[in-house]
């Protein structure tokens, strides 16, 4: 895998201007969106759609009545001071706002950071909240990975992030225990609403419902259906695949499949072909019988003579065409 | 220096006044569902010097258990005390409204530390930081 030829992560995009020490915002332009702020070369704060906010997690909850969030976005938008114009009301405390900042940030972080995405750096932009805690590059990105690592042992397949969650209508077991946001995600869950979903409705922050989901499917309480509906939910799938597809074509041996992308059931997924061919093939619409039977070259793609199997694979094509 | 009211207590003076008790190692502030460091000081989770993950995971370990507990059907769990060879491990939640989230952590040394004035200083904190 030629590593200079990959386009950079947000991250990694990141860390010129952290070194730097400016203050500005990375916004990122392609889905889902969203935007880092960086105070003095530190991450401040992150937003994008598909994350929870520090106004959801304010308002959804029930934390604060909308009413009074608008009133402080009013007053203190234009000075960047709706934070200070809250505490000042007495509504919450900076201690409190601060915490929700953080656990806002992560919770965009780990949506954020490990895209491939064109970003824009705006100078001097700064968020309307106010300023907050702002946190190291390094220790967002440990949390980041953390994040991650704690999803994979939950329950391996992201797709459930984006599954309506279905509670199990019967249990074997005589008794359950819950936690009370595992009790507020089953209480919700109308079998339509996928994790993603349940977050923003519940104004909790999303990486935390979609790790006690996994944690529930995990003992068999709840179980991943069809892929939600909403924007959010469909967004991820659609950033995810790409993502996915992406790594493909950088030859990276990864195992998630691009499902969301590709409906056809597919046992053996067909995205792995000859790395350097890769991009221009599964744009083609393939006769699938033609690629079905391709063993996948699984082990060890790099070390592959990557020009043989992509010759294969063209005469196949070529033979299936031609049979059609 | 201007006199700080309850409201603009921020996180860094919340660990300021934790690490100001008497043999504290170290001090931090935990989002306990996720098991994130929102703010640390001294030694302990989030600091440099140990590893934060196994910290963290003790907390969420205990946290899950103490919230099953049922002797004498308590209401709620205010604080959770570990007594081991390294210290004393205060975890004191913080019950904000709804967001009940929220745990302060205090590591005290066995021999110099004060387990009653850490957890009288723990409540003073808690009240003040979901004061309206």
């Amino acid at each position: 895998m030629s590593k200079s030829s990959r386009l950079p992560l947000l991250r990694e995009s990141l860390e010129p201007w952290c070194a730097a020490g400016v203050t500005g915002a990375l916004r990122v332009l392609d889905p889902p969106g969203g935007v880092v702020y960086v105070v003095d070369g530190r991450i401040a704060y992150a937003e994008t759609p598909v994350a929870s906010g520090v106004e959801r997690l304010l308002t959804a909850s029930g934390r604060l009545p909308a009413d009074a969030w608008r009133a402080a976005v009013t007053a203190g938008r234009a000075q960047h001071r709706i934070g200070p114009e809250l505490v000042d009301a007495g509504l919450v405390t900076q201690a409190e706002l601060e915490s929700l900042g953080v656990i806002a940030l992560h919770d965009a972080a780990f949506f954020l950071f490990d895209l491939v995405v064109s970003a824009h750096f705006e100078h001097r932009a700064r968020h309307p909240v106010g300023h907050l805690r702002t946190l190291d590059l390094r220790s967002v990105c440990q949390e980041v990975d953390r994040r991650k690592r704690l999803l994979a042992d939950a329950w391996p397949d992201a797709a459930i992030d984006t599954a309506a969650v279905l509670p199990q209508r019967r249990l074997r077991s005589q008794c359950v225990a819950l936690t009370a946001l595992q009790w507020e995600v089953v209480a919700n869950a109308d079998r339509r609403r996928s994790p993603i979903d349940l977050a923003r409705l519940l104004g909790r922050d999303t990486f935390t419902v979609m790790l006690e989901v996994r944690r529930m499917a995990r003992t068999g309480l709840v179980e991943p259906g069809r892929p939600g509906g909403s924007a959010a939910a469909e967004s991820v799938a659609t950033v995810r695949a790409k993502a996915a597809a992406d790594m493909t074509t950088t030859a990276l041996p990864i195992v998630q499949s691009a499902r969301h992308a590709r409906p056809e059931p597919a046992p053996d997924p067909p995205e792995q072909p000859a790395p350097p061919a890769g991009e221009s093939f599964p744009h083609v619409p393939l006769p699938r019988r033609a690629i079905r039977q391709e063993p996948a070259p699984h082990p060890e793609l790099a070390g592959m003579p990557d020009f043989r199997v992509s010759e294969q694979i063209l005469t196949r094509l070529i033979a299936g065409l031609g049979a059609l | 220096m201007f006199f700080r009211g309850a409201g603009v207590l921020d996180i860094d003076d919340c660990l300021h006044r934790l690490m100001a008790l008497q043999g504290v190692h170290g001090a931090s502030l935990i989002d306990f569902p996720s098991g994130s460091v929102i703010g640390a000081a001294g030694r302990g989770p989030g600091s440099r010097d140990d590893t934060p993950a196994d910290a963290v995971g003790m907390i969420h370990a205990t946290m899950q258990t103490a919230a099953f507990a049922t002797v004498g059907q308590p209401a709620h769990v205010e604080d959770i005390v570990i007594t081991a060879g390294n210290g004393y491990h205060v975890m004191r939640l913080l019950s904000t409204e709804v967001e009940a989230r929220l745990v302060l952590y205090v590591w005290l040394d066995r021999a110099v530390g004060n387990l009653v004035m850490a957890q009288r200083q723990l409540s003073v904190i808690a009240a003040q930081f979901s004061a309206n």
